[in-house]
């Protein structure tokens, strides 16, 4: 998935800035901590320590998948 | 810019003294070289001290209306006076000059107190009703202009400066220690209070009316600090409110940069604020824009190379002044003076010499880019307390410190560098409810200045709670406002009026004459700031994401991308560096520290030897801020309380324009 053409339904805007802010990684901890924080304050939940993982928030890609999976079934 | 004081009688018996109001005048010479002029009655005197820069033929001071029973002595700037001066003629109203004075004598008879909120501008004024015995007093929103106040029952006196007053020999002069209280938490007293007993600031966006006749006094807001509620705020489009924010932002530029009839030049830090500002008027400029630097041979403080690539891409003639840590030693007393309070940093003494580099070349305005870092979300601070929000949703996490390594990346002891004793200090006073989360990091690393004061004198400043009292006055709608917003307001109330304004803004420019404007400070600007969504501000930890977007296309790409540094200049190792100053020694004795009781002689003296066996090694931020606070207070003691507040650098008395007699 290209960064430009998310096909987010929560929040693409701030997902996309991110990416183009941050590059496309792959992201390290500090950075991932970062999604972390922004996806917790657009979707307003609270994201457990396994969910910091490279698998959810360690690139573009997954971070998308991550953001729509967490805004179909909020935690 | 100018100085403005005066002299209340509540006693027509009691006619204000001449020779008062003209040493008040003396003690602000420095800020209105180019004329002075007073206005007396029975019951009133004026004073005015101007630096001419709109209407230079026909603007001089104290100035009246038609009939000649409302007087003016105005301090700052009506950016938009040509629109209301057609307003007013509209109105039927007659000018005799081209001045935004006059527009405001005016625009007071027209619509009485509730002219302020028409005004787009930065002022302190006073307007004196002869007829109906009344005068009145206002601030400018954001507290860009200066103004203090003390009364007894007999009089009011009024001034820009607190040395003014001190003119007076029976104003007492001691420390008032809830000033002091807050002065150790916030890094400035919140007006009303002052650091000094008996003395008040008019508060920013405030109108204080005096009635001789009633013997009555009032005060009331004609604006303050709004935040849309969450969910309220402008649509969460950033790209077009990016638009709409370089709109309101160049018209602010437009306004300060074209309505002067003096040259106007822009100071140039190499950050992105001072920058977009710059490129902004650079563009309303006929010719090639000047602008002002400073300049430090420490690598960790200089930003030379932002600021010349800034300069290059703008074709601006460009100017710096190199300070060295003797010359920060040297004018430290003199910054104190201007200053009239405990400063916790050096950073305003190399901006005491930046005006003086920009007078001494002809320049009485400059325009910067003050506002911007506490509007639109750019202070560290706030991405601390979003990294301390983090924490707190999840207090259990062993991931989330990490995190920590994001802040401070400029700071040689920076969190990433000691993550045990960061993770331990950003964990302190993490309830969400609290509304002053923001900013507990700063107001507690501060108050260990309080530790080093004499036992008596601390028992007497313990007995207040500044952060209690400020956080009670936040507003109701609070609740509504998302926590940058809160955090915001904390800073609208302290750190920006007091300090970046006052302390290293107008009394650094005002030291040399030179006038301060800040387009970010414009209220459109500010107001539409408020309205904007969080996420915009700072999204993750991006700071000043929608400012980036807006105007990213002003700047080079490396200052634009460049991690956010805030202006700073070597602390203690200023002082010590070199070879010790002698004021140094005179204020830091053993007997004298005794005699004036501050602070603990054996706490100063430990503090003293620490600093100087780093031989100017960086020290901590905290050691740094405990030498700088404890040295300057001692030469406000020095200057203010020992002294009568006139021993500093006096400039040359101005020529009398104006002298109207009618006690």
């Amino acid at each position: 998935m290209q960064s430009g053409t998310l096909s987010m339904t929560v929040c693409p805007v701030c997902i996309q800035e991110f990416v183009r802010l941050r590059g496309r990684g792959p992201y390290e901890q500090p950075v991932m901590l970062e999604a972390a924080l922004l996806l917790e304050e657009c979707l307003g939940v609270v994201l457990q320590d396994n969910d910091i993982s490279v698998e959810h928030l360690g690139s573009p890609e997954a971070l998308c998948r991550f953001a729509a999976a967490v805004a179909r079934e909020p935690r | 810019m100018c100085a403005i004081c005066g002299i209340v009688s509540f006693a027509e018996a009691n006619a204000p003294s001449l020779h008062l109001l003209k040493s008040m005048l003396g003690r602000l010479a420095h800020r209105g070289p180019d004329g002075s002029g007073y206005y007396r009655d029975r019951n009133a005197a004026l004073g005015h001290n101007r630096l001419a820069i709109v209407d230079l033929q026909g603007g001089a001071q104290p100035l009246a209306n038609e009939s000649g029973d409302l007087w003016i002595s105005f301090n700052g700037e009506i950016f938009n006076f040509v629109e209301l001066t057609e307003d007013l003629k509209a109105l039927g109203h007659r000018f005799r000059t081209r001045s935004d004075t006059e527009v405001v004598v005016h625009a007071f008879e027209q619509w009485g107190a509730d002219c302020f909120s028409r005004f787009n501008g930065q002022w302190a004024v006073a307007l004196w009703d002869s007829r109906r015995r009344r005068l009145t007093l206002c601030r400018d929103r954001l507290g860009i202009r200066p103004l203090y106040y003390t009364r007894d029952a007999g009089r009011l006196l009024f001034a820009s400066e607190i040395k003014a007053l001190f003119a007076d020999r029976s104003v007492r002069r001691a420390f008032d220690p809830n000033g002091l209280a807050q002065l150790f938490t916030f890094w400035t007293p919140v007006a009303p209070a002052t650091l000094f007993e008996g003395v008040s600031e008019v508060r920013p966006g405030h109108v204080l009316e005096f009635d001789v006749s009633a013997g009555s006094t009032s005060e009331r807001p004609f604006w303050e600090p709004s935040f849309a509620e969450q969910g309220s705020q402008m649509p969460d489009d950033d790209r077009r409110n990016g638009e709409l924010l370089r709109h309101e932002l160049a018209r602010a530029c437009h306004l300060r940069f074209t309505r002067s009839d003096v040259p106007v030049g822009a100071y140039l830090s190499g950050g992105l604020d001072s920058s977009i500002v710059a490129a902004l008027v650079a563009r309303e400029s006929p010719s090639p824009l000047e602008t002002f630097s400073i300049r430090f041979a420490q690598h960790e403080f200089d930003e030379g190379k932002y600021q010349s690539s800034m300069s290059e891409r703008l074709g601006t003639r460009h100017h710096e002044v190199a300070v060295s840590n003797a010359d920060i030693a040297r004018v430290f007393p003199s910054v104190v003076w201007h200053a009239e309070r405990p400063l916790l940093r050096t950073a305003p003494a190399p901006l005491f010499l930046l005006s003086r580099l920009a007078r001494d070349l002809g320049f009485k305005v400059v325009v910067t880019g003050e506002g911007a870092d506490e509007l639109l979300g750019g202070y560290d601070l706030y991405r601390e307390f979003k990294v301390r929000l983090f924490l707190a949703r999840n207090p259990g996490s062993t991931v989330r410190a990490g995190i920590l390594q994001q802040l401070y990346p400029w700071m040689e002891r920076r969190p990433g560098t000691v993550p045990a004793f960061a993770e331990a200090f950003f964990r302190r006073h993490l309830d969400p409810a609290d509304t002053g989360l923001s900013h507990r990091p700063r107001w507690d690393t501060t108050k260990a200045l309080i530790a080093l004061l004499a036992p008596e004198l601390r028992e007497r400043v313990d007995a207040f709670a500044p952060d209690q009292e400020l956080l009670q006055l936040m507003p109701q709608e609070h609740r509504g406002w998302d926590p940058l917003s809160r955090a915001q307001w904390l800073e609208l109330m302290t750190l920006l009026p007091g300090y970046i304004l006052s302390a290293q803004g107008d009394r650094m420019l005002m030291a040399h004459s030179v006038e301060g404007r800040f387009p970010f400070l414009d209220h459109n600007v500010a107001e539409f700031a408020g309205r904007l969504p969080a996420r915009h501000k700072i999204l993750g930890l991006e700071e000043k994401h929608i400012l980036k977007l807006a105007c990213g296309d002003l700047v080079p790409d490396a200052i634009l991308r460049r991690p956010k540094q805030p202006y700073r200049a070597p602390d203690a190792a200023g002082f010590f560096a070199a070879s010790q100053p002698e004021w140094l020694t005179y204020i830091t004795d053993s007997a004298r520290l005794r005699r004036v009781g501050l602070f603990k002689p054996d706490a100063v003296q430990k503090l003293i030897s620490k600093c100087r066996a780093a031989n100017g090694a960086p020290m901590s931020n905290t050691d740094n801020m405990r030498l700088v606070g404890v040295l300057s207070t001692l030469l406000v003691q020095q200057q203010f309380i020992d002294g009568d507040g006139g021993n500093g650098a006096h400039a040359s008395m101005p020529p009398m324009t104006v002298a109207v007699d009618r006690a």
